[in-house]
C-alpha cells in the first residue's frame, strides 16, 4: 500500500489583487507549486527574501486561501480539525501574547489542545527545560531577548506532540550555540519519527538537517530533490579530507598528470557547496528574469552618496561670500568675496585662500570659520 | 469547553492586565460614595436614593458599555493585525468557537464587573438610608417608595376601535383619503394613535374612568397596592402649572371606597396607597380621575391628559428589591452581552477602530432611539391631521407659515416613516432602561429578562453574528497586511 504523502500541493498558486478593484493584480508570491513531502523526513524549503516560502506553508496551512491548486495535509484540507491536531507550527516571528508569561504561554496553548491537567504541567515542565527557559518561566514574555521568544515559540508548536512540525526560520534571532540546538532538535524530532517542513534562507541549516530541499524563486520551484542528488554532479567525483596545501597541490598535479592539463578541477570546502548550487539557481533565474514579489537582484548604485552634504555647502557658500547660505550655488572661479560679511561672524584673520575655492577642486577648507560660528572649542 | 475556556481566559487575561477594569471599578468606587455624600435630590431619603441608583447605574452602563465596545472591536483585530492568530488558527478550534470564547470571556469579565459595581451601589444605597437619623417617616416613604418590588398593572384600554372605523368612513366621505398616498393599514394605524390623542384629554368638571382587570385579590404579602399616577396639564397654549385632581376608587360590589383630592404639578408624578380590599374578587377596579382645575386669574381652566404609556398604573408588591436591583443588573448584562458580541462580529471584517465607530453609532442610535421615534411620529401624526382635518385653504395657510409645500412635505413624511422602520429594528436602550423602574419600584418580571434576551441577544446579535462569522471563515488571517 502506498504510503499517503503528509505534505502534498498541487499546482498551488497565490496572486494578491486589490481588495477593491480585483483585476489589478499587484503580487504573484507563488505559482503552480507542486511538491509532496514524504513522512518521516526532513524537508527544506530554500529561497531568498520574497520568494514564497511563507506564502507557501500559510497556502499549506489555511491561513490563506490558494488562488487555484490544492494544499493537503495528511490527505485531508488545511482547515479539518484533526488534523490540526497532529501539526506543530512556528511562525517566521514567534508572535507571543506580551501579556502572559513563558508558562502561561505553553499552557495556554496546552488548553488550545483540549490536554488535561497533568499532561499540560508535564509537558510545559519538559519543554521549557528543553529550551533553557524553566528559570525564567514567570517572566512575562514581552521582556524576553528575541531568541528567547523564539525558544518559546519553538516550544509551543511541540506541545501537542505533533507528528507534522512546520517551521518557518526557525534559526531566526538564535545565537550560533541556540541555532545548533535547534538543528539539533530538529534530528531528534525526526528521529522520534515525526515529519518536519521547514522554511529558510540559511544555507548552512539546511545543508545541516534536511534529506530533501525545495529552491524557491520568483514563486516558482527552481529545483526540487534531495540535497545529495542535486548536489552530486555525475562525472565529478569529491575526496573529503584533512590535507595539508602540499598534498593538495600533488594530488592536483597526479590528476593533471592521468587526466590531461584540460582537466577542471574544483578546490574548495565542501560546506561551501548548497551554497554554490543555491547562488547557480538563483543567479540563472534572475538571468531568466522570472519574476519576483520579493527583491531583485541588486542593480545601481548609492548616487546619494555623492551629493555634497548640507554641512559641505553651507562652508562653500559661506566661503563663496555667505550671500546665499539656503541655496546652494554653482561656484566660479572668480566668486566674488564679502569680506565685510565673513568678518562679522569671525574674529580670526582670513588666509588668502579661504575665501576663493576653484570649483572643480576638493575644496581646502579651513574650519575654523565653521567652528567660530559653532562656537566650537578646538 | 476546554479550549473555549482557554480563549475565554485569555482575553480576560488580556483586559485585566491592561489595567483598564481596575480604572472603571476605581472610578465608581470614588463616584458611588462621594454620590451617596452629595447627592441631595428633594432632600427626602428616598429622593437621594433615587439618584445615587440612577447616576451609579447610568455611570456604570456607560463606562462598561464603553470598555465593552473598545474590547469587542480591538480584540480580534488586534489579535490578527498583531498575528497571533496565525498560532491560533492552526490549533484544533473551529473560528466560531474562537468568536464565542472571545464573547464568552467579555461577558465573564462583564459579569464580575457589573458584580462588584452593583454591591457597591447598594451599599451607596442602603448606607445612604441609615445616614439620616431621626426622621423614621422619611425612612418608611423611602421604604415604601423605592426599597420595593412592585408589579405594575395597566388600565384597559378604552376600544377606539368603532371611533377609528367612523373616521375612516368620514375620511373616505369627504374624499380627503388619497389611496395612492396612503394604504390603508398605515391609515388605520395612524388614525388610531390620532382618535386615541383625542379620546384621552379631561376637560374641566368631568371624569374618566379607568378600568383594570386581573389584578391579584388581596393576600397576606399584598395587603395594600400603589397607585401610580403622572398627568400633563394645559391651560389653552400655556402648561398646566399645578393642578387639583380628585381621584375615585369603586370596588365592583361595595360602591365607592376611596376618594381623594390632591394637586399635582403638570407633568409629575405622585402615588397613593390604598387598602387591597378595594380590588373585587375577580381582580377589577374601578379607578375615575376627576378635572377640578378650574380657570386661575385670566387663565382658561385645565385640559387634563394622561400619557398613554405611563400615566396610571397600579403596583402590587411582588418579591424583593434585592430581587429587582439584581434583575437590573442582569439586564444591563444583557445590554452589555450583545455589545461584546456585536463588536466582535463586526470586527471580522471592519478593522478595530472603524468597528468601534460602527458599536459607537449603534449604541448612540440605541440611546436616542425613542426620542427620535417619537420625534418622526410626531411629524407623521401632523401631516395626517393637515391632510384630513384642515380644509384647502388652511392647508394653503399651514404650508406657508411653515415654509413648506406639499412636495417637501411628502418626502418628510416619507422619510419619517422610513426612519421608523429603520429604528424599529434597532437596539432601543433608553426606552428598556431598567433603572427607569427600578428608582420607582416597579418590578422587573422574568418574563422581561426573557424578552430582552431574545429582542438583544437572539435577534439583533442573533442577525450580526451570523454575519461576522460567516466573515471569519472567509477571512485569509495570514495576509501580510493581516
Amino acid at each position: 500500500m502506498p504510503v499517503l504523502p503528509v505534505i502534498q500541493t498541487y499546482e498551488l498558486t497565490k496572486e494578491y489583487r486589490h481588495p477593491l478593484f480585483p483585476w489589478l493584480m499587484r503580487a504573484r508570491a507563488l505559482s503552480h507549486l507542486t511538491l509532496a513531502v514524504e513522512p518521516g523526513e526532513i524537508f527544506g524549503l530554500l529561497g531568498p527574501n520574497g520568494s514564497g516560502k511563507s506564502t507557501t506553508i500559510k497556502l499549506i496551512l489555511g491561513l490563506i486561501f490558494p488562488t487555484s491548486g490544492q494544499a493537503a495535509i495528511f490527505g485531508q484540507r488545511p482547515d479539518d480539525q484533526e488534523v490540526k491536531s497532529r501539526i506543530g507550527f512556528l511562525p517566521e516571528e514567534s508572535y507571543l501574547y506580551r501579556f502572559l508569561s513563558a508558562e502561561e504561554t505553553l499552557d495556554f496553548y496546552g488548553r488550545i489542545f483540549g490536554l488535561s491537567r497533568q499532561d499540560r504541567k508535564k509537558r510545559v515542565e519538559s519543554l521549557l527545560n528543553l529550551t533553557g527557559l524553566w528559570s525564567e518561566r514567570e517572566r512575562p514574555v514581552i521582556e524576553f531577548s528575541k531568541g528567547m521568544q523564539r525558544r518559546i515559540g519553538i516550544a509551543q508548536s511541540l506541545i501537542n506532540d505533533p507528528d507534522l512540525v512546520i517551521f518557518d526560520e526557525p534559526t531566526t534571532g538564535l545565537d550560533p550555540i541556540g541555532t545548533r540546538e535547534i538543528k539539533d532538535l530538529i534530528l531528534y524530532l525526526r528521529d522520534k519519527g515525526k515529519t518536519i517542513f521547514m522554511s529558510s534562507h540559511l544555507l548552512a541549516d539546511v545543508e545541516d538537517v534536511c534529506d530533501r530541499v525545495a529552491i524557491l524563486y520568483g514563486g516558482r520551484a527552481q529545483a526540487i530533490g534531495r540535497i545529495h542528488d542535486l548536489l552530486s554532479a555525475e562525472k565529478l567525483t569529491q575526496i573529503t579530507a584533512e590535507l595539508e596545501p602540499e598534498t593538495v597541490e600533488e594530488i592536483e598535479e597526479l590528476i593533471r598528470e592521468r587526466e590531461g592539463e584540460d582537466t577542471e578541477i574544483k578546490i574548495s570546502p565542501p560546506q561551501e557547496r548548497l551554497e554554490q548550487f543555491f547562488l547557480r539557481v538563483v543567479n540563472e533565474a534572475r538571468q531568466r528574469r522570472d519574476e519576483t514579489s520579493g527583491a531583485a537582484a541588486s542593480t545601481g548604485s548609492l548616487d546619494f552618496m555623492d551629493e555634497p552634504k548640507p554641512e559641505e555647502t553651507l562652508l562653500r557658500n559661506l566661503a563663496a561670500g555667505g550671500k546665499e547660505i539656503a541655496t546652494p550655488v554653482e561656484l566660479s572661479d572668480e566668486a566674488p568675496t564679502d569680506a565685510g560679511l565673513l568678518d562679522k561672524f569671525t574674529v580670526q584673520e582670513k588666509s588668502e585662500n579661504e575665501t576663493v575655492i576653484p570649483s572643480g577642486k576638493k575644496p581646502d577648507v579651513d574650519h575654523s570659520v565653521l567652528d567660530s560660528l559653532t562656537r566650537k572649542e578646538e | 469547553m476546554g479550549p473555549l475556556w482557554a480563549i475565554a481566559r485569555n482575553t480576560i487575561l488580556m483586559t485585566v492586565r491592561r489595567r483598564a477594569p481596575l480604572v472603571l471599578v476605581l472610578f465608581v468606587v470614588i463616584a458611588a460614595p462621594a454620590l451617596s455624600f452629595f447627592a441631595e435630590g428633594d432632600s427626602t431619603i428616598a429622593g437621594r436614593m433615587k439618584i445615587i441608583l440612577t447616576y451609579n447605574f447610568t455611570i456604570i452602563s456607560a463606562l462598561l458599555m464603553v470598555l465593552m465596545l473598545l474590547l469587542s472591536a480591538t480584540s480580534l483585530d488586534s489579535e490578527i493585525r498583531g498575528k497571533q492568530m496565525l498560532l491560533l488558527d492552526v490549533k484544533p478550534i473551529t473560528r466560531w468557537k474562537l468568536l464565542l470564547g472571545k464573547w464568552l470571556g467579555m461577558i465573564l469579565l462583564s459579569g464580575w464587573l457589573l458584580l462588584i459595581m452593583g454591591v457597591m451601589t447598594y451599599a451607596a444605597v442602603m448606607f445612604n438610608a441609615r445616614m439620616v437619623r431621626g426622621a423614621p417617616e422619611q425612612l418608611l416613604e423611602a421604604n415604601r417608595q423605592v426599597l420595593v418590588s412592585r408589579r405594575s398593572f395597566r388600565p384597559e384600554m378604552p376600544d377606539v376601535e368603532r371611533e377609528i372605523a367612523l373616521f375612516e368612513a368620514q375620511l373616505k366621505q369627504e374624499g380627503k383619503l388619497d389611496a395612492s398616498k396612503w394604504d390603508g393599514k398605515k391609515i388605520r394605524e395612524q388614525a388610531r394613535e390620532y382618535v386615541r390623542m383625542n379620546l384621552w384629554p379631561i376637560p374641566y368638571g368631568a371624569g374618566r374612568g379607568f378600568s383594570f382587570k386581573n389584578l391579584p385579590p388581596p393576600g397576606q404579602r399584598n395587603a395594600a397596592f400603589t397607585v401610580r399616577y403622572k398627568v400633563h396639564g394645559s391651560r389653552g397654549s400655556e402648561g398646566g402649572g399645578w393642578l387639583n385632581l380628585g381621584w375615585q376608587l369603586t370596588h365592583p360590589d361595595s360602591g365607592v371606597v376611596y376618594s381623594e383630592e390632591t394637586t399635582l404639578k403638570s407633568g409629575n408624578s405622585k402615588e397613593f396607597e390604598m387598602d387591597a380590599q378595594a380590588i373585587g374578587a375577580d381582580g377589577s377596579l374601578e379607578v375615575i380621575l376627576f378635572n377640578l382645575s378650574g380657570p386661575e386669574g385670566d387663565k382658561p381652566p385645565a385640559m387634563l391628559n394622561v400619557p398613554l404609556s405611563d400615566g396610571l398604573e397600579v403596583l402590587v408588591p411582588s418579591g424583593s428589591f434585592e430581587g429587582n436591583f439584581a434583575r437590573a443588573l442582569f439586564l444591563l448584562w444583557i445590554r452589555l452581552a450583545m455589545i461584546a458580541g456585536i463588536g466582535i462580529a463586526v470586527s471580522t471584517f471592519l478593522s478595530g477602530p472603524i468597528a468601534a465607530f460602527f458599536v459607537l453609532g449603534l449604541l448612540a442610535v440605541g440611546l436616542c432611539n425613542s426620542f427620535v421615534s417619537g420625534v418622526a411620529e410626531s411629524g407623521a401624526r401632523k401631516f395626517l391631521r393637515t391632510q384630513t382635518e384642515l380644509s384647502p385653504e388652511a392647508q394653503k395657510k399651514e404650508a406657508e407659515k411653515t415654509g413648506w409645500d406639499k412636495t417637501t412635505e411628502f418626502v418628510s413624511q416619507g422619510f419619517d416613516a422610513g426612519l421608523l422602520n429603520f429604528l424599529r429594528v434597532m437596539p432601543d436602550f433608553d426606552k428598556t432602561d431598567p433603572v427607569a423602574d427600578l428608582v420607582v419600584g416597579r418590578e422587573i418580571t422574568y418574563g422581561r429578562l426573557l424578552w430582552r434576551m431574545f429582542i438583544e441577544l437572539g435577534l439583533h446579535l442573533g442577525i450580526v453574528a451570523a454575519l461576522g462569522v460567516n466573515a471569519f471563515y472567509r477571512r485569509e488571517v495570514g495576509l501580510p497586511t493581516g
